[in-house]
């Protein structure tokens, strides 16, 4: 529990970045070596503005690692497009 | 690792996460910015086109001899292709700008690709993107990518602002990145 706790502050720093374009994000779980995140998507949401899975993944072990070393590896589960609606124009 | 202790076995956890790729560096920073070709590469967000504005223009003005010349990417969230013609053109770049998640992680790439082509390269992007695109160019092998932060959100600003507050205001400091002037 205190480890989950520990971790879903740590994502406070991917947290920020994300409610940018519109975007939250909650830790869903760890097991032994790996945790799952998953976006969701305000109504305003920036459509095209998520930073892509690569980056998100690696970003967020970045922040989760000093609080759960035995973490290697994040699984990124994105908003379905349903969850979107706002029209946002990355380019 | 694994230690065994009077019959107990007690697996110890490295608090050091695993290692990065730390083989590239930056490209090497120019002697002067006299008679340079200091490339400016527009992604197509709004307001970046302004910020290259700001700083073409004072860079020009110091720099009568210096060379600015323009590209455009078709998609600010997606690669550009035509970064490796730019290896004997340009001897620096200047990128602008990530405002959002998908664009700012693009702007660090194309960085850091011309890094790695031996072009000295800035990177902008908007608060809310600066310490993710310090990680996310220090996950890519180049943690010393040279980025500068502005404001945001800064599109819906009237253009002669943007150009002056983000781009002019920041040329100087621009060239300093770019030279290695302390």
């Amino acid at each position: 529990m205190a480890l989950t706790a520990d971790a879903d502050r740590a994502l406070e720093q991917v947290r920020a970045v994300l409610q940018a374009d519109g975007f939250g994000i909650s830790l869903a779980g760890i097991d032994s070596t790996r945790a799952v995140v998953v976006i969701t998507a305000e109504p305003d949401a920036c459509v095209g503005c998520l930073a892509p899975d690569d980056m998100l993944e690696v970003i967020v072990l970045d922040v989760l690692q000093p609080v759960a070393p035995r973490i290697t590896s994040v699984e990124v589960r994105r908003p379905t497009s349903t969850e979107s609606t706002a029209e946002g124009d990355p380019a | 690792m694994t230690v065994t202790l009077t019959g107990q076995t007690t697996q110890m956890l490295s608090p050091v996460p695993p290692t990065r790729n730390t083989d590239a560096t930056v490209a090497p920073r120019l002697g002067n910015v006299d008679t340079a070709r200091i490339g400016l590469l527009h992604n197509g967000k709004p307001g970046g086109e302004h910020i290259l504005d700001g700083i073409a223009g004072v860079l020009q003005a110091e720099h009568p001899g210096v060379s600015l010349p323009r590209r455009f990417k078709a998609h600010a969230s997606d690669g550009a292709g035509f970064l490796p013609e730019l290896a004997g053109d340009w001897d620096a770049a200047v990128i602008a700008v990530g405002d959002c998640g998908s664009c700012s992680s693009w702007a660090i790439r194309d960085g850091v690709d011309l890094e790695k082509l031996g072009i000295p390269t800035i990177v902008f992007v908007s608060a809310p993107f600066g310490t993710m695109s310090r990680m996310w160019a220090t996950r890519l092998g180049v943690p010393e990518l040279g980025i500068v932060v502005v404001d945001h959100p800064l599109a819906h600003l009237p253009s002669t602002e943007i150009a002056e507050t983000m781009g002019a205001a920041n040329a100087l400091r621009v060239r300093a990145m770019l030279t290695g002037e302390r």
